[in-house]
């Protein structure tokens, strides 16, 4: 129900005045924001810290990119193609690296991720190299173009919503209870009777499928993508973007998403220290509120409407 | 009717170290059965081998007769075996009941479905809710497990154990840590969980030891020097022997 | 021949190169079981300070080579006091986490100071000449900084190997709980060896400035090299971590010359297998998980 209030009061922003530079920087967060969903899926209720999530992202654009220029810009089948080939290599992949958690789990990520790093700048007659794919044509329904600008955005703020409207009933479920319960304590979780290498796989495949739906919207947003949407950096930005948030919230990573898109616009505009500034925060955050902007924002709720017993 | 576990001639390396060398036990019906010995005897060990959190070098391990020898712990659940650690592990960030309620899909085979809510799952919600009450965990259901006192959470552990409706029940030094009072109170429960599950206790409480158990197994050094009836053990020239050895040791 | 040749030569010079930061990853992951992933940004801080001490302090290269670490390692005991010391009773997964941030800050710092331009400088006077090995005219400031490399490195392993301080390193790697409880102070430990490791950093960049250029990304693809290295030879063990070093350098000049970007996709997917089914790593014997 929020969720249809929220996801209503973004569709009627480009209807209200909002300027068209705005929109396509709150597409970009959008989308940012379906990605670091996918990653909270992993990180805040499973436990598995990753270095390596711009994989799945990253795949799921080229993946769509090279579709699009190739087959056909439906978006349906487009997404359909990327949500396959992601799945396959999530699948591949998830099954050796949900072996292990903790610290080998980060560093193996990460190292999984720049192997497909480095295969698409050298797989050059599919990729294009360091080029990276350019040119990707926008996407059609039902053969009708979904034009750049309102559009688009409009066709983000749906899937947003589905995706949200997904994971929110995926946490809900007795699935959601056992990732939450694998990353309280694995030991205790087999204990209870569950299969904590099956479940950790499945949370990894859903996590990167739901990354391959933000991929694929990515790249007809910018109209390609380059192999630096692989990069480990690229990881550690998702990651930023979802603890500032605020891990196992859901709402969290999604206000950190769009916040990390407008504050890197703001500071990059204003002064060069972006980083800088942006990298305090995320010290401050992991440091003093674990719970992040989420869990802020919740404090101050009930300290305003204290709940009455 | 086999026996709720049989366990034979069970063997684990550690390096050069044979931490448990050639253990067998078996467990009757109904029945408690406490494994004692001074520390660093490999209770614990037999305890993790059986339960699946170590594979055993050697040996077998039957569950109701069925040879589950080197299953993964979470198959042996299914299985119908419950264990508990010494060490409270229960899930801290998640409520009292919810934990209980894990446990309790578990053994429904709940616990992989992805489109319901977990709070309709009604049958899992109500054998939780039942297990509360019997433990007298009740009134903090609401509560997040990591508030619980100490007590409290060792009583936790048992109940989410219970709520698997295990064949075996395996509590790893369930008063750890406790007062008196609540030794005593754990006592009582483990008598009447005893009722219809059999439990395998680890214990260094020799005094609850004696008066709850059945048959007492004793091991020192990874093998087993005695077996029998508290009354039969205590008299034990080897366990004397044994348990004085360690307070020896233990005050030089 | 001759570009083979020469490409093992510089695998060779940037084993020794990596050296430097390899080694202080790996004592301070053993030490303290911290994955610092600002060792890059401390690195690349290394050269900026060398650049500080040239063109700030007019000071001439070989005493702003010795400056630039001594003015990193205060900047790093800062860290580890306010950042990693007080989480260290938390999964260790927060300190990758953290420091993460911190190398955001740091190159956030460089780049507000300096700007986002890469700055070359020339090697020192006497060494900007090539030399003739076996027909191939060779930079000698490579061959140079490969050999102060090592005899720097030698260094740590002779105060890690010989003195109090490291017979304490090793004894709290081996056991922290042990080291302990025998009176080692783990927590000054700690950030002693912190600062070290990001001197050693500092020391590389500032030694690498006239070979690889100062910019401030510079830290990423080194932090990750060392990364292989520190994993292929078994987190926190240092001797694998010298065979790390070189088989990842190796790897990269001899492949990169031939058969180009796939070799290092083979070489991260060998590091992920290896980690997964050898996690005490490849060429010795580390901690992970």
């Amino acid at each position: 129900m929020t969720i249809a209030v929220v996801a209503g009061l973004l569709a009627i922003l480009p209807f209200v005045g909002a300027a068209p530079f705005t929109i396509t920087l709150l597409t970009e967060g959008l989308i940012f924001a379906i990605w670091a969903m996918s990653l909270d899926i992993l990180v805040g209720y499973t436990g598995l810290v990753t270095f390596g999530h711009a994989a799945a992202f990253g795949l799921g654009s080229y993946a769509a990119g090279f579709f699009a220029r190739e087959v056909t810009t439906d978006f349906f089948v487009t997404l359909l193609f990327a949500e396959v080939v992601v799945i396959a290599v999530a699948v591949t992949i998830g099954f050796v690296v949900t072996r292990v958690s903790g610290i080998a789990f980060a560093i193996i990520s990460l190292c999984i991720a720049q192997v497909l790093f480095q295969i698409a700048v050298a797989w050059r007659d599919v990729t294009e190299g360091m080029d990276g794919l350019v040119g990707v044509p926008l996407p059609k329904m039902f053969g009708v173009t979904i034009n750049a600008g309102t559009e688009l955005y409009l066709l983000t703020v749906v899937t947003l919503a589905a995706v949200c409207i997904g994971l929110r009933r995926l946490v809900e479920s007795p699935f959601g209870r056992t990732l939450q319960a694998i990353r309280t304590n694995e030991d205790r979780a087999a204990a209870v009777g569950i299969n904590v290498r099956l479940n950790k796989w499945l949370a990894f495949i859903i996590s990167w499928a739901v990354a391959g739906v933000g991929g694929t919207l990515m790249v007809f947003l910018k109209a390609g993508t380059t192999p630096m949407s692989l990069h480990w950096t690229e990881s550690g930005n998702v990651l930023v973007m979802t603890i500032f948030g605020g891990l196992g919230t859901l709402f969290g990573p999604v206000i950190g998403a769009i916040s990390f898109v407008f504050l890197r616009d703001e500071f990059t505009t204003r002064f060069e220290a972006w980083q800088l500034a942006f990298g305090f925060v995320f010290v401050v955050v992991v440091l003093a509120f674990p719970t992040g902007l989420a869990g802020i924002i919740a404090r101050v709720w009930r300290s305003l409407w204290p709940v009455r017993s | 009717m086999a026996s709720p576990l049989v366990v034979r001639e069970l063997s684990k390396d550690f390096g050069a170290l044979r931490a448990v060398d050639g253990v067998s036990l078996e467990i009757q019906d109904g029945q408690v059965h406490s494994l004692i010995g001074p520390n660093g005897a490999g209770k614990t060990t037999v305890f993790n081998c059986v339960s699946g959190f170590l594979r055993p070098a050697g040996g077998q391990v039957l569950l109701d007769g069925l040879d589950v020898t080197g299953w993964p712990a979470h198959r042996l659940v299914a299985a119908g075996l419950a264990r508990t650690f010494q060490i409270t592990k229960v899930f801290g960030d998640l409520t009292v009941f919810e934990n209980v309620a894990l446990g309790a899909r578990s053994r429904l085979g709940r616990n992989l479905q992805m489109w319901r809510d977990a709070r309709n799952v009604a049958d899992a919600q109500a054998g939780a809710e039942e297990i509360l009450d019997m433990l007298g965990l009740a009134e903090h259901a609401g509560a997040n497990a990591d508030h619980l006192a100490h007590g409290d959470k060792r009583i936790l552990e048992i109940a989410i154990a219970l709520a698997l409706r295990p064949r075996l029940l395996m509590l790893d030094e369930p008063t750890a840590g406790m007062s008196p009072g609540e030794t005593a109170h754990i006592g009582d429960l483990i008598r009447r969980i005893a009722k219809h599950t059999s439990v395998l206790l680890v214990e260094h409480d020799m005094e609850m030891v004696l008066g709850i158990s059945d048959e007492i197994t004793v091991m020192t050094q990874g093998r087993v020097i005695a077996s029998g009836t508290p009354d039969a053990v205590s008299r034990d020239p080897h366990v004397q022997d044994a348990y004085l050895g360690e307070v020896d040791v233990m005050n030089l | 021949m001759n570009f083979f040749f020469v490409s093992v030569l510089n695998g060779v010079v940037y084993g020794c190169f990596l050296l430097l930061t390899s080694l202080g990853l790996s004592l301070v992951f053993g030490l303290g079981r911290v994955v610092n992933f600002a060792h890059g940004a401390l690195y690349a801080l290394g050269g900026y300070a060398l650049i500080v001490g040239m063109h700030g302090a007019g000071a001439g290269y070989w005493p702003a080579l010795i400056l630039a670490p001594l003015l990193v390692v205060p900047v790093a005991i800062l860290i580890e006091r306010v950042a990693i010391f007080p989480i260290r009773h938390r999964p260790e997964i927060y300190t990758l986490l953290v420091t993460f941030g911190i190398s955001f800050m740091i190159v956030g710092a460089i780049e507000y100071a300096f700007g986002t331009g890469t700055t070359l400088l020339p090697p020192p006077a006497p060494f900007v000449t090539t030399v003739d090995i076996f027909g191939n005219q060779y930079p000698v400031y490579r061959l140079l900084a490969a050999v102060v490399s090592l005899f720097v490195s030698a260094g740590v392993f002779a105060v890690i190997l010989f003195t109090p301080v490291g017979l304490r390193i090793r004894a709290v790697t081996d056991d922290p709980g042990m080291a302990e409880a025998l009176g080692v102070n783990t927590k000054w430990l700690l950030t002693l060896v912190f600062g070290c490791a990001a001197g050693l950093a500092a020391f590389a960049g500032a030694l690498g400035a006239p070979i690889f250029a100062v910019h401030p990304e510079m830290g990423t693809n080194i932090l990750l090299d060392s990364f292989l290295a520190v994993i292929l030879g078994g987190l926190g063990n240092l001797a694998g971590s010298v065979i790390g070093a070189f088989v990842v350098a190796l790897a990269k000049s001899i492949g990169g010359g031939y058969v180009t970007d796939w070799s290092i996709a083979v070489l991260f997917l060998v590091v992920a297998i290896a980690l997964i089914f050898r996690p005490t790593g490849v060429f010795g014997r580390g901690r992970v998980a």
